[in-house]
């Protein structure tokens, strides 16, 4: 079915078609429910499409995707709501790590195993898990902290471009960026950090901003991820100063394509696919009753710069 | 030809037309799940503390103004909230009562001393208060997961917020429709210079509605904290959206001098109940803002014409 049939069917579900009657499931469906964020976010929309892709693949097994639109209020009610539906297992990525937890508690109360997808919550809900799977926010901190530290040979000063301030993956994304360079003792120091609030046009203006605050001093921004990154860097170039080592995250079409560009020293290669393929396994051995043998999870992500970037496709 | 007359009575109305809540929830009773009490309870849980800003938003309104601010106050709330907590739970609740009061107070006075617009001076308010919060939490969200204070975000049978916007709305019922206060507020919507003519202190009339507004705001902003453990200063972005569409569905308008809590508690429920079923039929959620965007401009429409009716 083609993608505009496809919404316009959606939408006369939505504004006519509320009399529709749903199916009730089958008793031998394994319904998985997955609460997520905010689809307007790339990668969660990747994930979500790569997970329905996969589900349809496998047959008795049924896939209810509620979106929190970025609403931390709303997640908790679209996890009581799953949980009141009484899904098999249970797939959380969360808003914010700590606001799920109250609804974390009601779904493990009722008996219904937790895998976390993508992110982890806080520590105080992380023993309700069953498991985590994903790629995680801190580990993509510490992939590019690395590769910062080889772009600068181990020691300069350099500014971040940050995502929205106050959720978890812009808080954990620093706080694996500065572990790992404590890590590796790296004498990089970060003289700069502002939000860009996921923003390409507010990145330009911070970049911007960094380049006039600190001048010849900067040596690289770090991007919280690739779209922001590759604005950057475009800055950058038009000022004459494509010696800023940027480094993004996600391994995104926009990152692969200004690596490719010489805009980019680096990412790393996040693939929806593998996190949906790997999410969806371990949700059915969980909805089978099954324990899992590990607690984490975590997809491989290979670094990308420009020796290996033509590996990569891109997938989001 | 004999002049039209609408025989319904406005509770008909309310009930059938603008907005069609009785059809919206007989067709909920087709859908499987919407009418089991676990349902319901999530229903009554997510209406509850939007529910008490409503009240706040639907007095600024009916006394002709507006209130952008009180999400970023809902947020502001939360994190006093969570932040006074060691304090005990009484000075977390008023601290955050306070904290919104101040906001209120703010706007009240922007728009009647200062006679900025009500969308723009509760602007500038929402977007001070937004900062102030995000300053003072560093960004990141506070939390508490003190077993007493998750207890009252809970609530059993019914979630506590949902009682709690019940007894507020009452209140706030009895005194629009049966206090000289209330009565004032309407007039002053209705005919400002007419009221301050019969001698109504105008301007404080507004200043108080602003300040009850802020004041359930910040309350909220205490009761989702609880319900979510943390103090987010991001919260609350829709807020005032949702809040006002409840409103105007209920009846109030840009206007002044209309609407009501009984209306807006209606518009309240309509909305919830319509995201409800949308998340039962599984429905996307950019689909589910589309069809309420939608429906207000319909049932925006449809009064415009029930009225023309009515004057025939």
């Amino acid at each position: 079915m083609s993608r505009l049939t496809q919404s316009l069917k959606n939408f006369l579900a939505g504004s006519l078609g509320l009399a529709m009657l749903i199916v009730p499931a089958v008793a031998d469906t394994i319904v998985i429910g997955h609460s997520q964020p905010d689809l307007g976010w790339p990668y969660i929309a990747a994930v979500t499409n790569a997970l329905k892709e996969a589900v349809k693949g496998k047959d008795g097994v049924e896939l209810i995707t509620l979106s929190a639109d970025s609403d931390i209020a709303k997640q908790s009610t679209d996890i009581a709501t799953l949980v009141n539906r009484k899904v098999n297992v249970l797939l959380v990525t969360s808003l914010d790590g700590n606001a799920v937890i109250p609804a974390l508690k009601l779904a493990h109360e009722a008996g219904i195993p937790i895998l976390a997808v993508s992110n982890l919550p806080d520590e105080a809900g992380q023993n309700l898990l069953a498991g985590f799977s994903g790629p995680d926010d801190y580990t993509l901190g510490v992939i590019a902290a690395e590769l910062m530290n080889e772009a600068l040979g181990g020691k300069g000063a350099i500014a971040v471009v940050e995502g929205t301030p106050g959720q978890s993956t812009t808080r954990l994304l620093n706080e694996g960026f500065k572990d790992s360079l404590e890590k590796l003792k790296s004498e990089i120091t970060i003289i700069g950090s502002q939000t860009a609030d996921w923003n390409p046009v507010k990145a330009k203006d911070v970049a911007q901003a960094f380049l006039t605050t600190h001048g010849d001093k900067l040596m690289g921004v770090f991007g919280h991820d690739d779209i922001l990154a590759a604005a950057a860097a475009e800055v950058f170039k038009s000022a004459g100063r494509s010696d800023i080592k940027v480094v993004g995250t996600g391994g995104t079409k926009n990152g692969l394509k200004a690596i490719r560009d010489g805009l980019m020293y680096g990412t790393m290669d996040q693939s929806p696919t593998t996190d949906a393929k790997q999410a969806l396994e371990l949700a059915l051995q969980l909805a089978n009753g099954e324990t899992l043998a590990e607690k984490r999870y975590i997809i491989p992500m290979p670094k990308i710069t420009a020796k290996n970037v033509d590996e990569f496709k891109g997938e989001w | 030809m004999t002049p039209t007359h609408l025989a319904l009575s406005p509770l008909v109305v309310r009930l059938f037309i603008k907005p069609p809540l009785v059809p919206l929830i007989v067709i909920g009773c087709l859908i499987d799940g919407f009418l089991s009490f676990g349902n319901l309870r999530i229903l009554a849980q997510s209406i509850g503390t939007d529910g008490i800003v409503v009240v706040g938003m639907t007095i600024v309104m009916i006394s002709g103004g507006f209130d952008l601010s009180v999400g970023a106050v809902l947020a502001m709330g939360g994190v006093a909230a969570v932040t006074l907590l060691p304090h005990g739970i009484l000075p977390a609740m008023i601290g955050a009562g306070a904290v919104g009061g101040i906001a209120g107070l703010l706007n009240g006075t922007f728009v009647t001393r200062l006679a900025i617009n009500p969308f723009i001076a509760t602007l500038a308010v929402m977007v001070m208060v937004r900062g102030a919060t995000l300053a003072f939490t560093n960004t990141r969200p506070v939390v508490s997961l003190d077993d007493q204070f998750l207890h009252i975000g809970q609530g059993q049978p019914l979630p506590y917020s949902f009682m709690i916007m019940v007894a507020i709305m009452v209140t706030a019922h009895i005194v629009l429709n049966h206090r000289p206060w209330g009565r004032h507020a309407y007039a002053v919507g209705a005919e400002e210079s007419a009221s301050a003519m019969m001698g109504l202190r105008v301007r404080r009339i507004k200043t108080q509605c602003y300040l009850i507004s802020g004041v359930l705001a910040g309350i909220a902003g205490f009761l989702l904290a609880a319900r979510l453990g943390t103090g987010s200063p991001i919260i609350g972005e829709t807020t005032a959206l949702t809040a006002a569409s409840a409103a105007l569905i209920g009846g109030a308008t840009l206007k002044g001098g209309e609407g009501s809590i009984a209306g807006a508690f209606v518009g309240l429920v309509f909305i919830g109940c319509l995201i409800n079923i949308m998340n039962l039929i599984d429905v996307p959620s950019y689909y589910q803002r589309m069809t309420i965007g939608l429906i207000l401009l319909a049932l925006v429409i449809s009064e415009g014409m029930l009225l023309r009716l009515r004057q025939r």
